[in-house]
Formats: structure tokens, C-alpha cells, sequence
């Protein structure tokens, strides 16, 4: 269901319908100054729509309050598997 | 190559720093009066000096957005405009503001969490949230918001070697509110992790805090009952919000005060001896860590390859629109 510049988007019918960022995407790239209102009510709607979107899930408990994955841990390196020298390694 | 938006080549002078004593701050911020209770060099570097990393700290330019489309949406409302239109100045800044003129390109980020996408967002679910706040701004007596609200103000404190000059207090306070008949600032913090207890807990001690709420005691002559923090948990794809009081007490407050007149001794010892002292039990994730990694002598070169110079000085006023 695509959004035309000139129509806010249609009423969805599916309210677990994937979020669509990339319906967003052409105007985060325009220069802001080209933005009209009518666009920027756009972008509103948009958002809201996924708020709503994620505010359903949060509710069907389909996305629990999860701690956002930090930055990974610094762990030591693993270290080699030991190895045991035997006679054959001096090469006599 | 000229050097990025909001840096300069050589640093200007700063109007806060005495003229007579050389390194020695009059004017104290929370940025700068926190950094030099985290480590004096780091402050001789970033305050001193100018000396920030070369591209804008995320986190950083983040929260300027989201408390920029703030104070845009609070003054559109004290003016009159409806709530659509309000959300609409803040939109149209937001999105100005995280363009870069320059190159003709949106703000880039390398923290999926905070972007120029997910600061829109924040700022659009943010105001849906508060829409019907419960808490009220407070309207100044010149008819304006009080948000962002710059202050400063003379404390009774004097360096020892300048007995006729005294050490202000200067910052901005984000928004001050009515609840309940009590007064309180109110603060957006952002962050990438999840707002719990633990989160409003890690206000108290806060230096920022502490000094927002004697500023709103003094300037405002306010009895400011502590702060309204409101949470921000950023997501790749979700804000949520939560808000929590962190209380200030009188007696906390007073402490802090005192505690300050040390600080600023401290300031004064290092600027007369020309030597900050680095700290080096907190070098864990400060960005000078390599510098001071290297021998002093070699400290200079290796912060003109890495890092831009602009210039912090609290006595210079923003956000008042």
C-alpha cells in the first residue's frame, strides 16, 4: 500500500502490518527546505502509524520491555589449546 | 579541509576565563564544572583548550535535536498555535537542523540507535505522549516559556588571588513546570537502555541536577521541589517514554554549594600553577585516553591529527527565541 506525495496514507486494515521505514526514506533525503506542510503531515502520520503498530505489540506482548543489546562485552581472547612438546618436536 | 560545522582552526577567547590568570574559568557550567570533577586534564583539554573530537559526539548532537524541536514546540504553544501546528515547527527544525548545508546531505550517525530517523521519531511519539501533560509551563513574566531558559548568576565565592571578581554560575534550564502546586524542572534524557529505577537512581548525586535546581531556587526564586526526568529509551525501532521525579534536598543542595567553593579552589590552584592534573582512575571510555596514552611532549601533535577546536563559553546564551 503505497503512499502517494499527495494523499495521506489509506487506513490500514492489517493494524500488524509490518512498519515500512523506507516509506519515509524519500523524504528524509530531500533537503528540508523542499519539505511542504502537507509533506511534513506525511511524515506525522507515518510515524504514528508506527507507534500505533508498536504500541499493539507491545500490548499483545509480542515485543517485551527488553534490555536494547549494548555494545559487546570486551572478553580475553580464548586461549591456544596447550600443547605438550614430545621428543619428536626437537627433531633429533 | 575547512574544519566541520561548528569548530574553528584557531580558538577564539572565551569571555568566561579571567583575563589576569590564564586558565582560570570565572564562569562555571555543569559541562565544564563536571568536567573538572572528572579529571582536570580532560578539562584543560576540552574546556581550556577547545579540543572536541573531530566529528560531533552522537549522543551529544542527538539530545541537542530532541531538546531543540522541544523549546520549538513550547514556545509555538505559549504563542497560541495549535497542538498540529506546534508539532509542526518542531518537525520542520528538527529536520532543518539535521541537515547538513554544507555537503547537501542528512546528518549521518554511526549508532543505529540514534539517527537522524530515530530523533524524528522520539520528537513526534514524545509530544503524542505528553500531549496532555499534566505538567504545566511555566509562563515568565514577559509572557515567554520558560524552556531553555538561560541563567546566570553570581555566587559568593571569590578566586583568592582576584578578591573583587566572584565565580558566576551559568547553563539552561530546559523547562520549568507546575504540579500539583509544586514547582519543578523538567529534563529529557535520552538513552539507548531501558528506563527503569535504576535509571532515575543514577541521578542522585548528579552534578548537572544539583545545579539546575539551586539555579531555579536563585534566579527564579522559585521553591523548586527537585526535577522531572523524563526518559527517552531510543530503539532501533521504538521510543519509549517514562517519566520519574529525582527530589533535591535543601540540605543536598547546601552541600553541593559548599563542596563547590573547594572545587573552585582547586580550579584556581591549577590555573596559578598551569598544571590540571589527570585523574587516572576515570580514563574508561574518555576520548583523551590515547592522548594521555602518549608522552606529554608529544600530546600537542597527536591532538591536532585527531581532534577540532571550538570553543565552550558559558557566558554565551542560546535558545533564548
Amino acid at each position: 500500500m503505497a503512499n502517494t506525495p499527495n494523499q495521506p496514507p489509506a487506513n490500514l486494515t492489517n493494524p500488524l502490518a509490518e512498519a515500512r521505514p523506507d516509506s519515509l526514506a524519500r523524504y528524509f533525503a530531500m533537503d528540508p527546505l523542499d519539505l511542504t506542510r502537507q509533506d511534513r503531515d506525511i511524515i506525522v502520520a507515518e510515524l504514528r502509524r508506527m507507534r500505533q503498530l508498536w504500541t499493539q505489540q507491545e500490548a499483545a506482548g509480542a515485543t517485551r520491555a527488553t534490555r536494547v543489546p549494548g555494545a559487546p562485552k570486551d572478553k580475553p581472547a580464548k586461549q591456544p589449546p596447550k600443547r605438550t612438546m614430545t621428543i619428536e618436536d626437537l627433531d633429533l | 579541509m575547512s574544519p566541520p560545522e561548528g569548530t574553528q582552526s584557531e580558538p577564539r577567547p572565551n569571555s568566561s576565563f579571567s583575563t589576569s590568570v590564564p586558565g582560570l574559568q570565572l564562569a562555571w557550567d555543569s559541562t565544564s564544572l563536571g568536567t573538572f570533577k572528572e579529571c582536570p586534564r580532560k578539562y584543560k583539554f576540552t574546556i581550556i583548550d577547545g579540543w572536541v573530537p573531530r566529528f560531533l559526539n552522537v549522543h551529544f548532537k542527538f539530545g541537542l535535536v530532541v531538546h531543540g524541536a522541544r523549546e520549538r514546540y513550547e514556545h509555538a504553544i505559549a504563542s497560541g498555535a495549535s497542538y498540529d501546528d506546534a508539532v509542526d515547527v518542531a518537525l520542520k527544525w528538527a529536520l532543518e537542523d539535521t541537515w547538513d548545508r554544507r555537503t547537501g546531505r542528512p546528518w549521518i550517525s554511526d549508532l543505529p540507535q540514534k539517527t537522524r530517523f530515530t530523533a524524528i521519531r522520539t520528537i513526534v511519539w514524545f509530544l503524542d505522549e505528553f500531549r496532555n501533560d499534566p505538567l504545566r509551563t511555566v509562563i515568565l513574566a514577559n509572557g515567554k516559556p520558560a524552556v531553555e531558559l538561560s541563567f546566570r548568576f553570581e555566587t559568593d565565592i571569590a578566586p583568592l588571588g582576584i578578591p573583587t571578581e566572584r565565580f558566576l554560575l551559568c547553563g539552561h534550564l530546559d523547562r520549568v513546570v507546575e504540579h500539583e502546586g509544586s514547582i519543578y524542572i523538567n529534563d529529557i534524557k535520552t538513552t539507548k537502555s531501558t528506563i527503569d529505577s535504576s535509571f532515575f537512581a543514577g541521578f542522585s548525586p548528579d552534578n548537572q541536577l544539583t545545579l539546575y535546581t539551586l539555579a531555579g531556587k536563585v534566579v527564579l526564586a522559585l521553591p523548586i521541589r527537585g526535577i522531572m526526568v523524563d526518559g527517552a529509551q531510543v530503539a532501533v525501532t521504538f521510543s519509549r517514554f517514562l517519566r520519574g521525579i529525582v527530589p533535591r534536598h535543601e540540605e543536598t543542595i547546601n552541600e553541593w554549594y559548599r563542596e563547590l567553593q573547594l572545587w573552585l579552589r582547586q580550579a584556581e590552584l591549577y590555573a596559578h600553577e598551569q598544571l590540571w592534573p589527570g585523574n587516572d582512575k576515570a580514563c574508561f571510555r574518555c576520548q583523551f585516553r590515547d592522548i594521555c596514552a602518549k608522552p606529554p611532549a608529544a600530546r600537542e601533535q597527536w591532538l591536532e591529527a585527531g581532534f577540532v577546536r571550538r570553543t565552550w563559553d558559558p557566558l554565551q546564551a542560546r535558545g533564548d527565541i
